[in-house]
């Protein structure tokens, strides 16, 4: 393998990594993919306990801080093997990165927005330039909603909706009483998940979502997006190559050529796409251009969480069957300028130990009240724009190896902010019927796993790049994962960073074709 | 300590209690050989070695002190003479910690090392620590731990403990012989101790129990704190039990017990230790009380509280669900019970007068229970109280609020 040489490799198998190839591969270009892991096979249909708390149970000793997807075995194993390996060490901070095939797509929320012009203030791009892209993607990995409701516009003129799931009852009364009442600083509208619901030709054998309640373990019939799904498609097309256990280290010219080196060896191309996910790729170029001890900042979305009861469904029992994706969506204006963005949650499908370790009652009785709960109780989580975290990433030399860190910050007058918000949101769902439970908290820094912003598009800084993600510091290395996003809005980014690469890839493949055929 | 610590023999009974409870400390610690199976730990640096083979070089980087734990066992069947890797590898091992430049080795020995002693193991630690003492005089410290009981299945200790766990007779030999139980964990105090003394008055240091207990009083302790069942024993002449030994290699499936312990036993003498412990600062149980901190004997009274934990936060208690709870504290939460009251496991409910508010992590109840609704969460389907059922849970959180904040301030 070591000396294949290709058009384009792309590192990394995540959302953006997949979204860049098909159009590279679309214009014949020859494509290689690294995967950092290898594809492993799970069993069947794992225990449930096994699957949340691993084999040795270990997983099971309490972990405070944490969502129930996050607190799952399969989660921590996710990101445990990228903290090693990167020697990932984050202060005031709670970093998680992947190396295992498909990124952290494989345990991501599926919620999907557009961002919109003001959205992409900053960028060197528009919202029409990622039109064509966002409408591909959407094609490819199924979105349901409906754009006919107040958050419609906000989440995007998305063509080929398909149909949401039915609304949990909760959701549904809180939705028809903001419906009524008069318009205010919070927006409730259905929520826009990558879910098939109906399931086509263009979603590769992915079936329809069956309410089966299991979306938190494992998704029965790939309902839910995750990038996987998408690599049997891409190894069907003619030129692509996937490159398992193949850890990046670092790249470097090799004469006309990219070079990308690690353990398992090195692999030329004409260009390098990096899509390692924002603490990856910025490792690698940090690495690769001997920036030790330089900090680039990085965003990343603060945000909170706060359980609200809708005592209008309080007679309702649970039902039998839902998901446990985004009910609702929201936009709560913040006093100043901007918006924070979320989504409420139903607790189908959920353990309820989250909750009910968090009442003041004893766990016996705190059991009870949540069960009773569990039919009527929605969770909000709402994220606050990157503008309001302060972070930076840096490549720290040690004895053992350059070590990542991340050290986690907010600006100043985030507390405030965040109780402002807190107290308007509270308000905004009382007037809508629903009652704000105490229990609200602020989640630790970096829990979003919303990272971006550390080689900007358009943007300065030592990682800078273009408006292709084109490194401005060496040409042919692009970067087309959040990182180079240059500004983070409190909307969702996945949906945009899939868009971004798509687009990048295009201008590549057309700038490729441009140039000619490699010497 | 400033340095780091090296441990062999960290997959052996003791070896793998010295190496929890030294990271437990908080110690910086290396392991020459192997760590038992398991999730490794990703703190402790391991170079693989076998006794007898070249040390690695940078296992020895930066080590204050070495405890010498490794014995290999299927070497002493071919006697105590000079090529016996346990006398050359130790000596060979205390050379090399000596080069580059450690300040401290201790020798992990035994009290079965006495000039009258049998069988080979006792002659063969009786020859490295005279080898040891006389090369290296100042850098090494004996440790002689008694009889070693407590912890872990392994060893001697496990042996012994299947032994009178499954049978209600057994023959005997060597019954009145006077012995020196340790709990292991005491074993591991008193080695680490030996690590860091900064002024060791003495080279050689007895780890046992200065009041001796006979073998036949022992093996009746283990089964009775085991079972809760009377051991019968019969004694049996020593050649009688020399051909037993023999047979039990041939038995598939039986733990195989070689001459050696035999012989070991029979010469087992006390020896004095109550100033060497005075001299270390270590306090060491009576077995009686240190057999009850052994986790497999706390094992029936751990499933005992794991129902009535779950029974108590949902009324239920699934066969499986309980297996997985007892399992998860075993693996992950130190095994040991917490010693609840019988009240409490008669009648489970009680445990919200005791469910401390404000809950903390740190505490062991809070991390059972918690445990317990995790994966109750998961496990078990939701059971939704009626109106009826709300209002009585009302009632019980109110009258349980003083006394669930007294047990908050007493929480550790």
């Amino acid at each position: 393998m070591s000396q294949a040489t290709y058009d384009v490799l792309i590192v990394g198998s995540g959302p953006a990594g997949v979204s860049a190839a098909f159009p590279l591969l679309a214009a014949g270009l020859k494509v290689a993919m690294v995967d950092g892991s290898h594809a492993t096979a799970l069993p069947a249909r794992a225990d449930r306990v096994i699957e949340s708390f691993g084999a040795d149970l270990s997983a099971l000793l309490p972990q405070d801080d944490r969502s129930p997807k996050q607190r799952l075995y399969r989660s921590r194993q996710l990101t445990r093997e990228h903290a090693e390996r990167t020697g990932l060490e984050s202060r005031d901070f709670r970093a998680s990165g992947a190396i295992a095939r498909g990124g952290l797509s494989t345990v991501w929320g599926a919620y999907v927005a557009e961002f919109d012009d003001a959205d992409l203030h900053g960028y060197p791009i528009t919202a029409a330039d990622l039109r064509a892209s966002y409408d591909a993607v959407a094609r490819r990995i199924g979105i349901s909603g409906i754009s006919d409701d107040p958050l419609g516009p906000f989440h995007g003129t998305t063509a080929g909706l398909l149909p949401p799931p039915p609304l949990h009852p909760a959701a549904a009364i809180l939705l028809d009483a903001a419906a009524r009442a008069t318009p205010g600083p919070l927006t409730l509208g259905r929520a826009r998940n990558a879910l098939l619901t109906v399931a086509g030709e263009a979603h590769g054998g992915r079936a329809a979502c069956v309410l089966c309640k299991g979306c938190l373990w494992r998704c029965a019939g790939n309902s839910i997006y995750a990038s996987v799904h998408d690599l049997p498609r891409l190894r069907g097309l003619p030129g692509f190559a996937l490159v398992d256990d193949f850890y990046v280290e670092r790249i470097g010219r090799a004469g006309e050529l990219w070079e990308a080196s690690g353990p398992a060896g090195n692999l030329r191309a004409r260009r390098i796409l990096l899509a390692a996910g924002t603490l990856g790729s910025t490792r690698i170029l940090l690495e690769s251009f001997g920036m030790s001890e330089q900090p680039v900042r990085m965003l990343s979305n603060p945000l909170v969480a706060l359980p609200v009861w809708v005592p209008k469904a309080a007679w309702q029992a649970e039902a039998a069957s839902g998901h446990s994706l985004a009910q609702l969506g929201l936009r709560m204006e913040l006093a100043g300028s901007g918006y924070a963005a979320g989504a409420l949650y139903s607790l189908e499908g959920l353990p309820l130990d989250f909750i009910t370790a968090k009442l003041p009652l004893s766990l016996a009785g705190g059991s009870a009240v949540s069960a009773w709960l569990a039919g009527s109780l929605l969770v909000a989580t709402v994220y606050f724009p990157g503008s309001h975290s302060a972070n930076t990433l840096s490549l720290q030399p040690g004895p053992g190896g350059a070590r990542l860190r991340v050290q986690g910050g907010a600006r100043d007058d985030f507390a405030a902010v965040c109780a402002a918000l807190l107290a308007g949101l509270r308000r905004q769902l009382r007037r809508f019927g629903a009652l704000p439970l105490p229990g609200a908290q602020q989640a630790p820094m970096g829990l979003d796993n919303h990272y971006a912003g550390t080689c900007p598009m358009g943007g300065s800084g030592p990682l800078a790049t273009d408006a292709h993600g084109a490194l401005l510091a060496a040409s042919g290395v692009h970067v087309v994962d959040g990182a180079a996003l240059p500004n983070l809005p409190a909307k969702h980014l996945t949906f945009t960073i899939m868009a971004n690469a798509d687009r990048i890839a295009r201008a590549v493949a057309a700038q490729m074709a441009a140039a000619g055929p490699a010497a | 300590m400033p340095g780091r610590l090296l441990i062999t023999g960290a997959s052996g009974y003791i070896g793998a209690a010295l190496l929890r409870q030294a990271r437990n400390r908080g110690l910086q610690v290396a392991v020459l050989g192997s760590t038992s199976a398991g999730s490794p730990d990703p703190g402790v640096q391991v170079y693989p070695w076998r006794l007898g083979e070249a040390v690695p070089g940078a296992a020895l980087e930066g080590v204050t002190a070495m405890i010498h734990v490794a014995h290999f066992w299927r070497a002493d069947e071919a006697g105590a003479g000079d090529d016996n890797p346990n006398f050359t590898g130790s000596l060979q091992l205390a050379q090399a910690s000596a080069a580059a430049g450690c300040p401290r080795f201790v020798y992990v020995s035994s009290t079965a090392a006495h000039e009258q002693a049998l069988n080979a193991y006792g002659k063969i630690k009786r020859r490295t620590e005279g080898a040891l003492l006389e090369r290296y005089p100042g850098q090494v410290l004996v440790a002689r731990p008694g009889l070693v009981y407590g912890g872990a299945q392994k060893g001697i200790f496990g042996l012994l403990s299947k032994l009178v766990r499954v049978f209600p007779l057994l023959p005997l030999v060597g019954g009145a012989t006077l012995l020196q139980p340790v709990h292991v964990d005491e074993v591991c105090a008193g080695l680490l101790s030996l690590a860091l003394l900064a002024q060791p008055d003495r080279s050689s240091y007895v780890l046992a129990h200065p009041q001796p207990i006979a073998f036949a009083d022992y093996l009746r302790l283990l089964r009775r704190t085991a079972t809760g069942r009377k051991l019968w024993l019969i004694p049996i002449p020593v050649t009688l039990a020399l051909w037993m030994c023999d047979l039990t290699r041939l038995l598939p499936g039986f733990p195989t017990i070689s001459r050696e312990r035999v012989y070991g036993l029979i010469a087992a003498r006390p020896m004095p230790s109550a100033d060497d412990l005075r001299a270390l600062g270590l306090l060491v149980s009576d077995i009686r009380i240190g057999l009850l901190r052994a986790p497999r004997c706390g094992r029936r009274r751990l499933i005992a509280e794991s129902r009535a934990v779950l029974r108590y936060l949902c009324a239920g208690a699934a066969p499986a669900v309980l297996r997985q709870l007892v399992r998860a504290v075993e693996r992950n939460d130190g095994g040991e019970p917490l010693y609840l009251g019988a009240m409490v496991l008669r009648w489970p409910a009680l445990l919200r007068w005791l469910d401390p508010l404000p809950r903390r992590a740190t505490s062991r109840l809070v991390r059972r229970l918690e445990m317990g609704l995790a994966l109750q969460a998961v496990a078990a389907p939701r059971v939704r109280p009626g109106f009826a059922g709300l209002f009585l849970q009302g009632v019980c959180e109110g009258l349980a609020l003083p006394s669930r904040l007294l047990a908050g301030l007493l929480q550790r």
